[in-house]
């Protein structure tokens, strides 16, 4: 008989909560079947120290510093010891579970105890995906969708031109979207939870991305991009049509999406750097790059009514949710209740709000599955999936609860997600 | 930014230093002219009421976008800075909307103006109250000289199912002279707001037309229509046929009718005389469709010819990850 040892992870003993990002988070170790110690089971967690995996820190409490290693005594009784884990920035992992956290016994007999697969589950650059995570991708996406009879239906539904005032042109629009794209990624994950969205980072140039393997190859004069014949998304389809109408204005293997006159997206820095407060921010980066980028194609892609048809929306939203995040973590503004991180504090309703959805109290449709004007007539996502690693934000996200969503702030907002270029730093 | 030492650290602070480089670069950007304005009123303020009104800014990019006197160039670069200043700004839009709409004037210009209204009209919350303005405006653009032109301004407008581009995107299929862009393109912008009268009309250039390329974009419409399928198994079946109108035939009855696709599918699969990307399409509509063609179906593919290509292995292979291996 060995000594059997049980992990628990975001608060579930099973693989299901096995999923991290840069933040914190709670675990525990506790001794299952001591094989006849009596005093404490002293012992050594480490993660990967090597190879192209996931690699982990370890902190004896939330906010210590974290270390490659910690040590542990464990009673064998079998009283859980708490500690805290997180993905290593920089080292995020390629496949589910290959970021071991190995358990070995210390003192003069250092055998191993045991091997618990965690993953460091990182949204990525597209184009740096490699074939194994761009194939699982896409085939998570083509199950969604089952060829246009599949739940990514309402997510098609969802983002149309009757909708518009919910999501774009106020305040609420990066906080919408980061619900929308979360939503997404949850449902993927139901599928593949070893699967996250990867973004399009839409300001440089993104051969592999707009390759036949992948989200399909510009094949001028057509409209439609040409796909492999093993490509998942060969047989997407939606509004009972077969294929994504797209072609881009831009050579994506030479430059950054530009439209048909050249103009160029607002670069990076421009946008992640500007230091005014977040309404001044949104309102003309809502315009550039996010509409830019949309416009840089013909095709579905390009109005609000037909855009989600495509599954490149949802890697442009992410990029543009990056961009939120990267100017939140540069400037420091997680913190829901300052004016610079949020304007409109309150409900709608309330002196100096601004429409209903876009109030930091107010709870976002269609998640809410509210139907009432000025709210639109269906509800077609609702309510909000929930996730195995957290219980945020619930059935009915407010925006409030899309802010702080590394819990820079408050450990329980996390939303479980983080991008590899974008730090855990509070 | 990675940096293999726990918790890494330092980051922002090399990132801050990477930013304050960038703009340096691109100081006439509104958005760093704007953080530079604000800096010096009030450092640090940050939000106040009326934050996202821009109605302070002055108008000179606008002007010199619709200034006729002025060089083309000069002009579309105006209208680049007049689009990035043009939150809180309804004169901008309606500027804009002006040039779209002159149908005498500059075609690059008149396309940028296109170009610029179409990232305005994802942003801006009072885009509304223009949206009548700007319909017309497209509606002027589409019978312009310039194809660019004409087309953009034809497929915004089919995109946002306008009645004129759908009776002038039948009118120029059913009559060649009266066409405004390419058979192919006018298929494709037709498929944005496809009614069911629009059928019979794109059967009958699957039938008629010799053209590869316009007859895959009317088989791809069928794929909606329930009474194709008919015809869309026939042109699947037929050898004779180009093959990429098959391919397309396949996608589209697959989403047409998969579970009448799925046995047509696994017989082209298997079928070693088929051309590889067709058998390819087949399997990867299975793994992916609902289907119960079995595990054993990958296997049997890369058995049935004596060299599959790369793809039609990818395809099995990926058919084995969704629905398991026979062996």
């Amino acid at each position: 008989m060995a000594i059997s040892l049980r992990l628990s992870v975001n608060g579930a003993e099973d693989g299901a909560g096995r999923y991290l990002t840069w933040s914190p988070r709670p675990a525990s170790l506790a001794v299952v079947d001591a094989d006849g110690a009596r005093g404490p089971v002293e012992v050594r967690l480490t993660g990967p120290t090597a190879g192209d995996g996931g690699r982990l820190d370890l902190r004896p409490g939330g906010s210590d510093p974290p270390s490659g290693h910690l040590d542990l005594a464990l009673d064998p009784d079998g009283t859980p010891v708490p500690f805290w884990l997180s993905g290593r920035f920089g080292f995020p992992s390629r496949e589910d579970g290959d970021a071991p956290l190995e358990v070995r016994a210390r003192g003069t007999d250092p055998r191993a105890l045991a091997s618990f697969p965690l993953m460091v589950r990182i949204r990525k650059d597209a184009d740096t995906l490699t074939d194994g995570e761009r194939s699982r991708l896409l085939l998570a996406l083509a199950r969604l969708n089952d060829q246009g009879r599949g739940a990514f239906r309402a997510f098609r539904d969802t983002h149309r031109e009757s909708t518009r005032a919910e999501a774009h042109g106020r305040d609420g629009f990066p906080p919408w979207h980061r619900a929308f794209v979360l939503d997404l990624e949850r449902a993927l994950q139901q599928i593949d939870p070893g699967v996250t969205l990867p973004y399009w980072r839409f300001d440089v140039p993104a051969p592999r991305l707009f390759d036949e393997t992948y989200l399909g190859a510009p094949d001028p004069p057509s409209r439609l991009p040409r796909f492999a014949a093993s490509n998942p998304l060969r047989v997407w389809s939606t509004d009972g049509q077969p294929g994504i109408v797209r072609a881009p204005f831009f050579d994506p293997r030479r430059s950054g999406a530009h439209d048909r006159n050249g103009q160029a997206v607002r670069r990076e820095a421009v946008v992640t750097g500007f230091p005014e407060g977040f309404t001044r921010w949104r309102g003309p980066t809502e315009v550039d790059p996010h509409g830019s980028a949309h416009v840089s194609f013909t095709g579905h892609v390009r109005v609000i009514d037909t855009a989600a048809r495509d599954p490149l929306f949802f890697l442009l939203h992410c990029n543009v949710d990056r961009l939120w995040a990267k100017w939140q973590w540069l400037h420091r503004r997680f913190d829901p209740d300052e004016a610079d991180t949020y304007r409109f504090a309150g409900e709608a309703g309330d002196p100096g709000s601004t429409r209903v959805g876009h109030n930091l109290a107010d709870s976002m449709w269609p998640w809410n599955g509210v139907r009432t004007a000025p709210r639109p007539p269906t509800a077609p996502r609702m309510p909000f999936p929930p996730s195995p690693v957290t219980g945020t934000p619930g059935d009915a996200p407010t925006v409030r609860s899309m802010i702080d969503y590394q819990g820079v702030h408050d450990a329980g907002a996390w939303l479980g997600f983080d991008y590899d270029d974008v730090p855990y730093e509070p | 930014m990675s940096v293999d030492e726990p918790g890494g650290g330092g980051h922002r602070a090399r990132y801050a230093a990477e930013v304050a480089a960038a703009l340096a670069e691109v100081a006439d950007d509104p958005l760093v002219r704007e953080a530079g304005r604000a800096a010096r009123a009030a450092p640090g303020t940050g939000d106040a009421p009326g934050a996202e009104a821009g109605g302070d800014r002055p108008p000179t990019a606008v002007a010199s976008a619709a200034d006729r006197g002025a060089g083309t160039a000069e002009r579309v670069a105006a209208v680049d800075v007049a689009r990035r200043d043009a939150v809180g700004r309804p004169d901008v839009v309606d500027a804009l909307i002006a040039v779209l709409g002159d149908r005498d004037d500059d075609p690059a210009v008149r396309r940028a103006a296109l170009g610029a209204l179409g990232e305005l009209s994802f942003a801006v919350a009072a885009f509304a109250p223009h949206s009548a303005a700007y319909r017309e405006a497209l509606r002027t653009a589409v019978t312009a000289g310039d194809p660019a032109l004409r087309e953009d301004a034809l497929e915004v407008l089919a995109l946002t199912h306008d009645e004129l581009a759908q009776e002038r995107l039948v009118a120029g299929l059913r009559d060649p002279a009266a066409a405004l862009v390419d058979p192919v393109v006018a298929i494709e912008l037709l498929g944005y707001d496809l009614h069911a009268g629009h059928y019979d009309l794109l059967r009958g250039i699957v039938t008629s037309s010799t053209d590869p390329a316009v007859r895959s974009a009317a088989i791809r419409l069928l794929g909606g229509d329930s009474g194709s399928a008919d015809l869309l198994r026939r042109v699947v079946l037929d050898r004779g046929e180009d093959v990429g109108v098959r391919a397309m035939g396949a996608t589209a009855l697959n989403a047409l009718a998969p579970d009448e696709f799925a046995p047509i599918a696994r017989g082209l699969a298997l079928d070693p005389d088929e051309d590889d990307e067709l058998r390819a399409t087949s399997l990867t509509a299975l793994a992916v469709g609902p289907g119960e063609a079995g595990p054993e179906l990958a296997d049997q593919v890369v058995a049935a010819g004596p060299e599959p290509s790369a793809d039609l292995v990818r395809a099995a292979e990926q058919y084995r990850e969704v629905r398991g291996s026979g062996g």
